[in-house]
């Protein structure tokens, strides 16, 4: 939902393992202030200084602010189907869509990362069932998000991912008992944001207008103090406070791993639960991944199977094969699933479109 | 270096240049008791408790144990000792594999040797000893370097033992590694691509090299297995059919019995699903049956095609030499093939290996058996055929004329070990031949292609055109199925309905049905 293309991220450049230690210390805190990274690693202030700051301008890591969409009666959406880019309403694209990404199964997908107001979801859903074959609806429900720098080889600089152990690692989670439970602990795994109990929020439309009007919230590169997108320093941070104790809004420390140019999507229906969670404790070890708990969505807004996940995967060069060589027998057996490689991501101002409000 | 084995010094010394031996990087602790142990046996237990890993299962780390020992003394130039450490393995092999009740053991002959034969659940076969030995010749001697780092890494990952099996797919990850070629490397065996029978003298005139390193270097890739001299089959004038049939994937695979024998591979892929491609070649006279048996056993979705004609190529312009990597431009490609598309500008057959009725050809189960050794290695001499066959060479001689003029085989080269990894199963279905036929010769710039005409077996209506199918089979160097699916998808979808699928496992078990199945006097192949 968060991730889009930065600048930066294939540039040849060297990390050493302090750089790792920060990198890993600070995704697992969600802090970036100095103090807690050096409690964490042991390393001295200086350093820990010199490298942020170093790390920041490569652009390895960043501050976002991530609305609870739940909380301001918004829906993410994601939608699954061939051909949409071509046929859609580009009104309702440039209204509600966030992310456009191309994908490839056995032939080219379009998947639609919408957030739409609730009260208009029907009409969506029915829109797009009534429009297209092969569509499929996904209600998003929480974001997850892992790095890790585990396979990272320093000496060489690139990643040297043991995909055939990490397979087998899978299988030893699920057979162990009790394994689980302890990896939980020391898993990489954060969640970025989830749908709570709590009711939504009710904001004036000028209110939402506001808020959106920041562009930090859909722009992960730089603060939203530097933009000048209308607004002083007072008013965002009053807002802020506001969102933040309503529990609409949280800051989220995103962590890039470098030289990842394989994405794949995999849409995990009917799974057993003890096998998801130690396979998405063992995919936490790759450098990065992301996922969704979602509900199917039927034409009428019913959920058809409650328990989908989503996750997208950032591999280095030819990842996307050896994941295929060691995962898919394991995933075939026990899930059904499918499998996308991400081709191209369209952004609503690649594609003249605003962002969802 | 020569050391001497016996003695408590020459020992320790022993210990520690060990990892020099092996050349591996990974730290190793080795307690001071170690050094006390004097002989042989002590030697292989040092090795088996502080430098194998602990994930490894009984049986291979006895084995890599073996094989370590067989190096030390090759390494040391004793090589009566090493000829009799390879005699105690071939031993020991059985002992330790007869007990184990996961997999099935058996024994098969071999050129008067007794291999012992391991199939593992999942339908791989192992042979042990022979299969160590053949990786390890193959990397140059540097297996056990390559497989430790491999298990000492996997061993920070994992807790439990592993697998004989899964041991024996990681031997053949190990495979993967690719070889790095040099220019003149590249200039002979591009030589031999274009001509796969010609002299030494001929590649020696094209690549402006003497003989007699045209010959070094022919001998180098042989021996490190970067090209092996395969050769295509034409199953039509053996009575035969070459089949392709798509199925659903299924956790327990198992075809009829009668199919079963004339099975040639399968390869596992994954498109919107699990999905097999099976490959039979079976006898011209039994498809309907087969068909109707595989549609009762496998239900009415599976698809079965039967192969029209089939081309193979192999492609070296795009490789760098100075890089060791694959550089190949994919939107070059595509805009080739808009501009000879719009062009048309062939009008050209493109020559291909078609399948079309011959006359039927004289042949008995001897015949077969050459030609089935000939499909995986054509470049055997007589004298080898001969002692393979236990025939003698003037029947050889004799023999291989006659399969030579009424041409059974087709003569090819097929390239391994060049970190071409990524293996893609493209189908296309389109009306406009001038587009497939463009398609064609475009995809032929790529490193490995392969493509296969296919005519479905279904009723269709004489009224309509059936669109002309293709399955290529593509193979792409590694991280280069994404670049491909960048680019290739939009022109495909302008000209017909395309499908990919990726292939992600094999079994390729022959690439000929066993000669005993053909009766020589009804001068049929057997059906029941």
């Amino acid at each position: 939902m968060f991730e889009e293309e930065i600048e930066g991220k294939g540039e040849d450049f060297k990390l050493n393992t302090t750089d790792l230690r920060i990198l890993e210390a600070m995704h697992d805190l969600q802090d970036q202030r100095i103090s807690s990274i050096v409690g964490k690693t042991g390393l001295s202030e200086v350093t820990v200084k010199r490298r942020l700051r170093n790390l920041r301008k490569r652009k390895l890591f960043a501050k976002k602010y991530v609305v609870n969409f739940w909380r301001m009666s918004l829906i993410p959406l994601m939608i699954v189907g061939q051909d949409l880019l071509e046929d859609v309403d580009q009104k309702l694209l440039s209204s509600y869509c966030r992310f456009i990404r191309s994908v490839m199964g056995s032939v080219p997908y379009d998947i639609f990362d919408l957030i739409v107001p609730a009260k208009k979801l029907g009409d969506i859903l029915e829109y797009f069932y009534g429009s297209f074959k092969n569509v499929e609806a996904y209600f998003v429900k929480s974001f997850h998000k892992s790095v890790s720098f585990r396979f990272y080889d320093v000496v060489k600089n690139t990643w040297k991912i043991d995909y055939f152990s990490l397979a087998l690692y899978i299988r030893e989670i699920m057979v162990k008992e009790g394994y689980i439970d302890i990896l939980k602990q020391t898993s990489p795994i954060k969640t970025i944001i989830e749908k709570s109990p709590s009711r939504s929020i009710k904001l004036s439309n000028r209110r939402i207008e506001t808020i959106l009007s920041f562009k930090a919230f859909s722009d992960k590169r730089s603060s939203p103090l530097t933009l000048g997108v209308g607004g002083s320093k007072y008013t965002f941070y009053r807002i802020k406070s506001e969102l933040v104790t309503l529990n609409s809004l949280r800051t989220f420390i995103d962590v890039y791993p470098p030289k990842l140019v394989e994405k794949l999507f995999l849409i995990i229906e009917k799974c057993d639960e003890h096998f998801l969670e130690a396979l998405l404790l063992g995919l936490s070890e790759l450098p990065s991944l992301v996922f969704y708990k979602a509900n199917k969505m039927g034409i009428s807004g019913e959920f058809v199977n409650e328990n989908v996940t989503i996750v997208r995967l950032e591999l280095p060069e030819g990842g996307f094969t050896r994941f295929l060589e060691n995962f898919t027998k394991m995933l075939i057996e026990k899930t059904d699933f499918k499998l996308y490689l991400e081709t191209e991501v369209l952004t609503p101002s690649v594609n003249g479109g605003r962002i969802a409000r | 270096m020569v050391v001497e084995l016996r003695g408590e010094r020459a020992l320790v010394d022993l210990i520690e240049q060990v990892p020099t031996f092996l050349k591996i990087s990974y730290p190793l602790k080795i307690p001071k008791t170690a050094r006390r142990i004097r002989s042989e046996r002590g030697l292989r237990k040092v090795f088996r408790t502080y430098f194998l890993p602990k994930i490894l299962p009984r049986e291979i780390k006895e084995e890599l144990t073996y094989l370590f020992l067989y190096k030390l003394y090759m390494w040391k130039g004793e090589h009566e000792k090493a000829e009799k450490t390879l005699e105690n393995w071939r031993k020991a092999v059985r002992k330790f594999y007869r007990k184990c009740e996961e997999y099935d053991v058996d024994s098969e002959f071999h050129e008067g040797i007794e291999k012992l034969r391991i199939r593992f659940p999942s339908g791989t076969i192992y042979y042990p000893v022979f299969e160590i030995l053949k990786i390890d010749s193959v990397l140059e001697g540097k297996l056990l370097k390559v497989l430790l780092e491999t298990l000492y890494s996997s061993s920070k990952l994992l807790r439990g033992k592993i697998k004989v099996e899964d041991f024996c797919e990681m031997l053949w990850e190990t495979l993967k590694t690719p070889y790095k070629m040099s220019e003149n490397e590249i200039k002979v065996l591009n030589a031999l691509i274009k001509n796969p029978k010609a002299k030494i003298e001929e590649i020696s005139k094209i690549t402006h090299l003497a003989p007699s390193s045209v010959t070094l270097i022919l001998k180098r890739l042989e021996e490190r297995q970067v090209y092996t001299a395969n050769s295509i089959v034409k199953f039509d004038k053996l009575g035969l059919k070459h089949i392709i049939v798509r199925m659903p994937f299924r956790k327990d695979l198992r075809f009829p019995y009668k199919l079963n024998r004339y099975l040639l591979s399968i390869q596992y892929v994954l498109g919107d699903r699990g999905e097999y491609l099976a490959s039979f070649a079976l006898p011209a006279k039994r498809i309907i049956g087969a068909k109707r048996m595989l549609t009762k056993s496998f239900g009415r979705s599976i698809k079965i095609y039967e192969v029209k004609n089939f081309q193979f190529h192999l492609c070296l312009d795009h490789y760098n030499y100075n890089l060791h990597k694959w550089e190949v431009d994919y939107e070059e490609l595509v805009n080739q093939i808009e501009k000879q598309a719009s062009k048309k500008l062939f009008e050209k057959k493109i020559e291909e290996i078609s399948i079309t009725k011959e006359k039927e050809t004289v042949f008995d189960r001897k015949d077969l058996e050459i030609l089935r050794i000939l499909t995986r290695n054509w470049k055997l001499s007589i004298r080898e055929l001969s002692k393979i066959l236990n025939l003698a060479k003037s029947a050889v001689h004799k023999r291989l004329l006659k399969i030579e003029k009424l041409g059974f085989l087709e003569q090819k080269i097929n390239i391994h070990r060049l970190g071409l990894t990524e293996d893609i199963a493209l189908i296309v279905k389109s009306n406009d031949q001038a587009f497939l036929d463009t398609l064609i010769r475009v995809l032929r710039k790529l490193p490995k292609f392969a493509a296969y005409k296919l005519k479905e077996t279904r009723k269709v209506s004489k009224r309509l055109k059936e669109p002309s199918q293709y399955l290529f089979w593509l193979t792409l160097p590694s991280g280069d199925t994404i670049r491909f699916l960048r680019t290739f998808p939009s022109i495909l979808k302008k000209h017909g309905d395309f499908e990919i699928l990726y292939r992600w496992h094999y079994y390729s078990w022959f690439l000929f049905p066993d000669p005993k199945l053909y009766e020589e006097e009804l001068k049929t192949w057997k059906w029941r």
